[in-house]
C-alpha cells in the first residue's frame, strides 16, 4: 500500500494588509484585507504540528502588522516548529528574549530599495527604506536569525550596485535572489525572466567582488542558464529550486482561513474557509484531505514536465522546468531546444 | 478559474514524469541532492547558512 503524502512545510498569510505598494506584488489584486482569526489559528498551528510539519513561513502582506503577530509565532515554536518571518521589516517589533539566538526562529528581509528614493518609488512608501534599516541593525544587535533577500525584476536590476554597498555597509555577509514571477491575477506587470536570466552569472561575479555571498532560488527553467554557467552554479552550490507544490510538500493557509496551493496562487482556493475548519480540526481529517481523489488528481496536474527535454534532465526533480506559473506568460521551449 | 484548470491549461501538461517517479526521490546520479525545501529562508544544501 503507499505510504500517504504529508506535507513537511506550511505558508500562513498573517493578512493581505501591507504598508507597501511593492510594483512586483505577486498578490497584486488579490490582496484580503483582513487579519488571520487569532484563536482560530492557533487551532490550526497544533493540527500543523500533529500532520508533522516541520517549517511554518510567516507572510502576507505586512504579517507583522497583525496585532498577535508575536504570539502566533510564539505558538509556532512552542510545538518546536521552525518558523521564518518574511517581512519588509518596516515595522519595529521589540523582539521577545526567547526568539534571540533561537534556531527556531529565522527573519528574511525583502530589501525593496536601494536607497529612501528608489525604496519610495517601488513602493510608494516616504520613510520605509529608513525603517527597514533601522530594524536590520536593530534585529542584527539582537542576535536574531535573518537573511536577506532581493526580488529581481526590471525595478532593481540597474540598482544592484547602490545595494552591494548597502549590504556591506550594514556587515551583511550573504545576498539571496528571487525572481519576480508575475502575479497570476495582474497582467499589467512586465516581467523580464530572459533579461534576468542572463545577469545571474554578472551578479553572482560582482557579489563575489564586493565579498559578498550569494544565492539564487531559480524558479526559472534552469537550462537558461546555458549548459557551463548551470554546471558552475550547481557544482558551487549557488541555485535551488524545489517547489513544494509538485510532491504535496506544502500548502498555503490564508488569512481568511481558506486552503491554496501556495503563496503565488492565493487567489486559487482549493479549500474554502469553511470546509478548512473542519478539515484542519485534526490532523487525520487533513491527511484525508490532502490524499483525496480530487487533491491527489490536481498534484498530477502540477506534477508535470514543461518540455520534452526536461523529462530526462539530470536535474529534472528540482528545475521541474521552473515555477509553473511562468508558463502561463512564456514559453521556453524554443530557447530551451536551441540550448540543448 | 480553478486550480486544476489554470494547471491544465499550461505547456506541458501532458508530459507526465515516467513511472516510479512521480515522488521526485529519485534525484540525480551524480550526487545533486537538496532536500526540497528550497524557499527564502528555508535550510537547503545552498542555503545552510542562511545567516549573514
Amino acid at each position: 500500500m503507499r505510504k500517504k503524502v504529508l506535507p513537511k512545510k506550511a505558508w500562513i498569510s498573517l493578512t493581505g494588509v501591507c504598508n507597501n505598494q511593492c510594483k512586483w506584488c505577486y498578490r497584486n489584486g488579490n490582496e484580503t484585507q483582513i487579519f488571520i482569526d487569532y484563536e482560530k489559528v492557533k487551532a490550526k498551528i497544533k493540527t500543523f504540528a500533529e500532520i508533522g510539519i516541520k517549517t511554518i513561513t510567516i507572510i502576507g502582506g505586512e504579517p507583522t502588522l497583525h496585532p498577535n503577530f508575536k504570539e502566533i509565532i510564539n505558538e509556532i515554536i512552542k510545538f518546536g516548529m521552525t518558523c521564518i518571518i518574511v517581512t519588509n521589516g518596516r515595522k519595529k517589533i521589540e523582539i521577545p528574549e526567547k526568539w534571540k539566538d533561537n534556531p527556531l526562529v529565522k527573519y528574511v528581509f525583502s530589501l525593496h530599495g536601494a536607497n529612501e528614493e528608489h525604496y519610495f518609488k517601488n513602493t510608494s512608501s516616504k520613510n520605509g527604506f529608513t525603517e527597514m534599516i533601522e530594524n536590520v541593525t536593530y534585529l542584527k544587535k539582537e542576535g536574531v536569525k535573518l537573511s536577506v533577500n532581493i526580488v529581481l525584476g526590471k525595478e532593481m536590476i540597474d540598482h544592484l550596485d547602490i545595494f552591494y554597498k548597502l549590504i556591506n555597509k550594514l556587515s551583511i555577509k550573504k545576498l539571496n535572489f528571487t525572481y519576480a514571477v508575475p502575479s497570476v491575477d495582474d497582467e499589467n506587470y512586465e516581467a523580464i525572466p530572459l533579461r534576468l536570466v542572463e545577469l545571474t552569472k554578472k551578479i553572482y561575479s560582482d557579489c563575489t567582488k564586493n565579498n559578498i555571498k550569494s544565492s539564487f532560488i531559480l524558479s526559472l527553467p534552469w537550462c537558461l542558464l546555458g549548459k557551463d554557467d548551470l554546471k558552475y552554479f550547481i557544482e558551487n552550490k549557488l541555485i535551488s529550486f524545489n517547489c513544494p507544490v509538485n510532491y504535496g510538500k506544502g500548502f498555503l493557509l490564508k488569512e481568511n482561513g481558506a486552503i491554496a496551493l501556495c503563496t503565488h496562487l492565493s487567489n486559487y482556493e482549493i479549500l474554502n474557509a469553511a470546509k478548512s475548519e473542519k478539515v484542519l480540526l485534526n490532523a487525520k481529517n487533513f491527511i484525508n484531505f490532502w490524499n483525496s481523489k480530487k487533491i491527489k488528481e490536481l498534484r498530477k496536474t502540477v506534477n508535470v514536465y514543461r518540455h520534452e527535454k526536461c523529462v530526462k534532465c539530470d536535474y529534472r526533480f528540482n528545475c521541474k522546468g521552473g515555477c509553473p506559473l511562468w508558463w502561463q506568460r512564456f514559453d521556453f521551449g524554443d530557447i530551451i531546444n536551441s540550448h540543448y | 478559474m480553478t486550480a486544476q484548470k489554470l494547471f491544465g491549461s499550461l505547456r506541458g501538461s501532458h508530459i507526465i514524469p515516467p513511472k516510479g517517479e512521480e515522488t521526485g526521490r529519485n534525484f540525480s546520479s551524480d550526487g545533486f541532492m537538496c532536500n526540497g525545501d528550497c524557499d527564502v529562508g528555508d535550510e537547503c544544501y545552498c542555503d545552510n547558512d542562511p545567516e549573514e
